[in-house]
């Protein structure tokens, strides 16, 4: 089912000062394609889980209008939209078995007794929960949990899945293989799938397109590889990616981009402040570049992890390969690969070009 | 616990043995001797299981045993079902919801007696609201609420689930509040209705305090006395309105049979005995985290 937003917005009224109004959601827009996973990536705070809840119907709107396929949802209650959420605490219910949690929904719905038994069997194997059916949440590992919550989702057969960060409460290693079974499901069952995270690499790994969220606006939209290789603005440059794209205060001087005295690339048209941003990858040594002292080099297999500190006291991260030999308390010469500097406007952080 | 820590562990309980041992065991030890006097003055000594088959074969008794399981088996269960659903209703709203609480609870601030004299005029025959009531808009008799054996207990037990809903509202509103409101959302997503919602997901989670609720409910109800004595007063006996610790105060200031009220007095506290053993293996059954 394909998902769209159309200028949807939601707005609050702020809990201690109920004059004030927090724009939880501001006038988004947006298209999610049929059987496609997309995450909405933004940090805390920044309306993720109210704009999931929009979409669910759990959340009234301010306003916008919200369609699935051609119909308008919007003055549509939750139970009609046929959609499965999973909460960010998961939100099983307690007293119930795992069987009787997955068979609630079922029953809401008035499903025959025999139905509603195939279809717990045939959710379990898809989520692999099979020999849990009688355990009571209590019982359960957070991963087990956490399947368990879509299995719930998944019964009614709804034709869009909702997941509020789901993976948040498991350990690294956990989260990683929940992720990878995440994807499986949502292929193999074909669901139009929105995703909320805050955690960047789960974003850029488990989705078709990612939208990225800063305070209740959607800042862009797009493949993982794109909003990395072509961030719209500095929020997105800043928040993908990890380590974190290196920012500079530089400026447009005689047909070049400058940083300190490091003329960085030609560049003509421009004049005045600039901001220049590049990755940890495309910070390369070089002689006549920017001066620095090495600060801290963290060894991490095949690569070099190196903090590198400016003249004028700025601090930048560099990864080079093993074989580069980089010492700490060493001063050192450092570049940007070309193609790889982005340029931002230094007021508004609007990206600029890419040289 | 192993000997170190039991020895360690002594100077602590000295305090909480010794107050037990003189306001707790002492007593407790000495109705239970006394309740096996056949002589009605504590000062000497005759022991014999005379007092308890007195006590069985006295009608009065038996009268005031079945008065207290009829008021608990009624007035628990009723005021817990009415203070669910006030309960229910405190906390879909969110305006004024503190002052409809506290509005609820000033019962059980005020004095019984106190309030009991506004029953009193409630219930009263002639020109009680009650009676007023069922006389101009049901057109039935009026009845002598206080003042006949067939109606005095009707009008306690009223007048008992009244009192005790104050404290079964304010604990299971705050029981309620306490669900986490995401299973609201998950039951509102799972296409659960409003009836569907309180059975299958609030009372549930409530469990715990329901029991809770029900035992307190439960002892403090076959042990009632003030609204019996604040609403009917001393003749209760007369109007068949006597409880049991009713008639373990009537044995212990009017007729001063000591023996005969400390036989009644352990029949009781073995009766809560065994709802305290019931009330365990409750909340144990109801505890849905096992
Ligand atoms: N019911 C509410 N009443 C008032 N303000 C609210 C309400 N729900 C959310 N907000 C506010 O709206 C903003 C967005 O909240 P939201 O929960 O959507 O953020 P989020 O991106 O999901 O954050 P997190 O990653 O911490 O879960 C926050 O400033 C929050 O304080
Ligand atoms: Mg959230």
């Amino acid at each position: 089912m394909r998902i769209r937003l159309e200028d949807v917005t939601v707005k609050f009224k702020d809990r201690r000062n109920p004059k004030n109004e927090v724009i939880a959601v501001n006038h988004v827009n947006l298209e999610v394609p049929e059987s496609k996973l997309i995450c909405l990536l933004g940090p805390s705070g920044c309306g993720k889980s109210t704009a999931l809840y929009a979409i669910s119907g759990l959340q009234e709107l301010t306003g916008g209008k919200i369609y699935f396929g051609d119909r308008d949802v919007t003055k549509l209650d939750t139970q009609e939209r046929k959609i499965g959420l999973v909460f960010q605490n998961y939100s099983l219910y307690p007293h119930m078995t795992v069987s009787q949690n997955i068979a609630f929904p079922l029953k809401n719905a008035k499903w025959k007794r025999k139905d509603i038994e195939d279809r717990i069997q045939e959710v379990a194997r898809i989520v692999q929960i099979s020999e849990l059916l009688e355990r009571k949440p209590a019982q359960l590992s957070g991963g087990q949990q956490q399947r368990v919550a879509i299995a719930r989702a998944l019964a009614k057969n709804p034709e869009i899945l909702l997941l509020d960060e789901p993976l948040s409460n498991l350990d690294a290693k956990l989260r990683r293989s929940t992720r990878e079974e995440i994807r499986r499901i949502q292929k193999t069952t074909g669901i139009t799938t929105i995703f909320v995270t805050h955690d960047q690499e789960e974003a850029m790994t488990i989705s078709d397109e990612i939208v990225i969220m800063e305070d209740g606006r959607f800042v862009q939209q797009g493949l993982p590889q794109e909003v990395y290789e072509q961030p719209a603005n500095l929020f997105v440059a800043g928040f993908i990616g990890s380590p974190t794209m290196n920012f500079f205060d530089g400026r447009f001087e005689d047909g070049a981009v400058m940083v300190g005295n490091y003329r960085v690339a030609a560049h003509s048209g421009a004049s005045g402040a600039v901001t220049v941003g590049v990755r940890p990858e495309s910070v390369r040594l070089k002689e006549d570049g920017l001066r620095v002292k090495v600060e801290i080099v963290e060894l991490l297999g095949r690569e070099r992890v190196c903090r590198l500190r400016t003249e004028t006291g700025e601090l930048l991260t560099m990864i080079t390969d093993i074989d580069t030999l980089v010492e700490e308390d060493t001063q050192i010469s450092v570049g940007f690969s070309p193609g790889k500097v982005y340029l931002f406007e230094a007021e508004s952080g609007e990206a600029l070009a890419r040289i | 616990m192993n000997d170190n820590s039991f020895k360690k562990a002594i100077p602590y309980l000295i305090p909480a043995i010794i107050v037990l041992t003189v306001f707790t065991f002492y007593p407790l030890f000495n109705a239970f001797v006394q309740s096996f006097n056949r002589l009605p003055n504590p000062d000497n000594y005759e022991l014999s299981l005379k007092t308890y088959q007195w006590l069985f074969k006295d009608t009065t008794f038996l009268t005031a045993v079945k008065n207290t399981l009829v008021y608990s088996l009624v007035t628990v269960p009723i005021s817990i079902a009415i203070s669910l659903m006030i309960a229910a209703l405190l906390t879909s709203i969110n305006r004024l919801r503190v002052f409809f609480q506290t509005v609820y609870f000033l019962p059980y601030v005020t004095s019984a007696v106190a309030v009991a004299f506004t029953w009193g005029y409630l219930f009263n025959a002639d020109y009680g609201l009650i009676n007023q009531i069922m006389h101009n808009v049901f057109n039935l008799p009026k009845i002598p609420w206080l003042r006949s054996p067939d109606y005095a207990m009707s009008a306690v037990m009223i007048f008992g689930i009244w009192r005790s809903l104050a404290f079964n509202v304010l604990i299971l509103t705050t029981g309620m509040l306490s669900i986490d409101p995401q299973y609201y959302k998950a039951a509102r997503v799972d296409g659960a209705n409003n009836a569907t919602t309180f059975f299958k997901i609030t009372l549930p989670l409530l469990a715990p305090v329901v029991s809770y609720v029900f035992t307190i409910g439960l002892i403090n109800a076959f042990k009632v006395f003030t609204e019996v004595y604040a609403l009917i007063g001393s003749s209760a006996r007369v109007y068949k309105a006597n409880t049991m610790v009713f008639y373990i105060f009537d044995q212990l200031w009017v007729y001063k049979d000591y023996s005969l009220a400390s036989a009644a007095a352990i029949i009781l506290l073995l009766i809560i005995l065994v709802l305290t053993a019931f009330s365990r293996w409750l909340s144990a059954k109801t505890d849905y985290m096992n």
